[in-house]
């Protein structure tokens, strides 16, 4: 399992192995040789995946991409390197969870709660994000770019080196957060807050072009 | 496989290093700057360094390696015949490798003056400063500008949606990710027309 990192970031490790089916080229779903799609069983999967999420509070290496859960809750888990792609959460739990390597990206997350978690060098991008909570997050090194987000609170976090690159943020409030390092480069905000936070240490500029 | 992420707080820089599970010889991608916790991290899982690759040799990526060749009988890769007084072993585009038992694809997708390599081992790129999450390197001029964005658009973008990309700035990401989201690869995002006359 993971060790914690001497400067408060994590190892993680990132194989997985590929779906047996020859020409595809996802990876297989945990508990299976298949990505969920070519699965026989995707239910039965789901149901094991959901049983495996509980029976452990350290997790590493699963592929849940695809996956749908509702109403678990995962609090103080720690995952290392585990792929949460295209998924669709609804009312999990994720408060003081540790996060490292993970992929969130293109997931569907609404009603979800990662209150004061450690967030650091996961992916987050294109997913839709609604009336979820990251108060009291650190949430370093993230990629939030392309999220379409609505309703949901990053209070009293540190976004440290995050991006909000091409982001749609509607109802978000971000009060009394460390914003230093922040890209919001052609981010449409809609009712944000800024209120307390150090904006102006935040990059709004369109150029995307790396320093 | 193992992957390790480090970030120097003195210049802003990831560094990786990869390396079987259970230590050994392993990999560093990017040493920008070596600290006590980047040789803890090296220490502390039984690691010793053998192989550094370098994606771009300019002095963010340059000032750790003085330091880890004084304690690692490590070998450097890069564009370059030579770095500081050390022997490099140069690689070109295409060229593959295998080290501490991975494979490893240089690839030249700069589209510049050749002066930047990224390298794929299995699911993982390493891209430098060439790609990083929502956006791309300084390039000198908007030609060169254009040609780099062609280049990592059929380069990169052609590869499998779940590939990692881990830069040397800012967050990780994924090729599926760019190739929907980042504003220079997605006219829907705001696209081409705003990054070239940026």
């Amino acid at each position: 399992m993971s060790n914690a990192h001497p400067c408060g970031y994590r190892e993680a490790m990132l194989s997985f192995a590929k779906c047996a089916v020859s020409s595809c080229p996802e990876h297989a779903a945990t508990g299976s040789d298949r990505c969920l799609r070519h699965s026989d069983s995707p239910e039965e999967l789901r149901h094991a995946a959901s049983a495996l999420l509980l029976q452990s509070r350290e997790h590493e290496r699963l592929n849940l991409s695809g996956m749908s859960f509702s109403g678990l809750d995962l609090s103080e888990h720690q995952f290392s390197s585990c792929l949460f792609s295209r998924t669709d959460l609804r009312g999990v739990a994720f408060r003081r969870c540790s996060f490292t390597l993970c992929f969130f990206d293109f997931a569907e997350i609404t009603d979800c709660a990662f209150g004061e978690s450690k967030i650091m060098y996961t992916v987050f991008a294109g997913s839709k994000i609604v009336q979820s909570d990251f108060s009291g997050c650190d949430l370093l090194h993230t990629n939030l770019n392309g999220i379409d987000c609505l309703d949901t609170k990053f209070d009293d976090s540190d976004l440290y080196f995050s991006r909000f690159i091409a982001a749609h943020l509607t109802s978000v409030s971000f009060i009394d957060c460390n914003l230093k390092k922040v890209y919001f480069s052609a981010a449409q905000l809609n009712q944000v807050s800024f209120k307390y936070s150090n904006y102006e240490e935040a990059e709004f500029k369109e150029d995307p072009i790396l320093p | 496989m193992r992957l390790f992420v480090h970030f120097s707080v003195t210049i802003f820089t990831n560094t990786y290093l990869v390396g079987p599970d259970q230590g050994g010889d392993a990999i560093l991608i990017d040493p920008g700057m070596m600290d006590v916790q980047l040789l803890k991290l090296i220490e502390g899982g039984n690691y010793r360094v053998r192989s550094i690759l370098l994606t771009h040799a300019n002095q963010d990526r340059l000032h750790g390696v003085k330091t880890l060749l004084k304690i690692y009988d490590a070998e450097l890769y890069s564009n370059r015949p030579h770095i500081y007084d050390c022997t490099c072993h140069k690689l070109s585009d295409g060229d593959r490798l295998s080290l501490s038992g991975l494979d490893i694809e240089a690839m030249d997708v700069s589209g510049r003056a050749g002066d930047s390599l990224v390298y794929r081992m299995g699911d993982l790129l390493f891209t430098g400063d060439l790609l990083g999450a929502g956006r791309v390197a300084k390039s000198l001029n908007r030609y060169a500008r254009s040609l780099l964005v062609s280049s990592i658009r059929e380069r990169v973008l052609a590869l499998g949606d779940s590939i990692a990309i881990l830069p040397a700035f800012g967050p990780p990401t994924t090729v599926g990710v760019e190739r929907a989201i980042n504003p220079l690869f997605n006219e829907e995002r705001g696209g081409q027309s705003r990054q070239e006359g940026a």
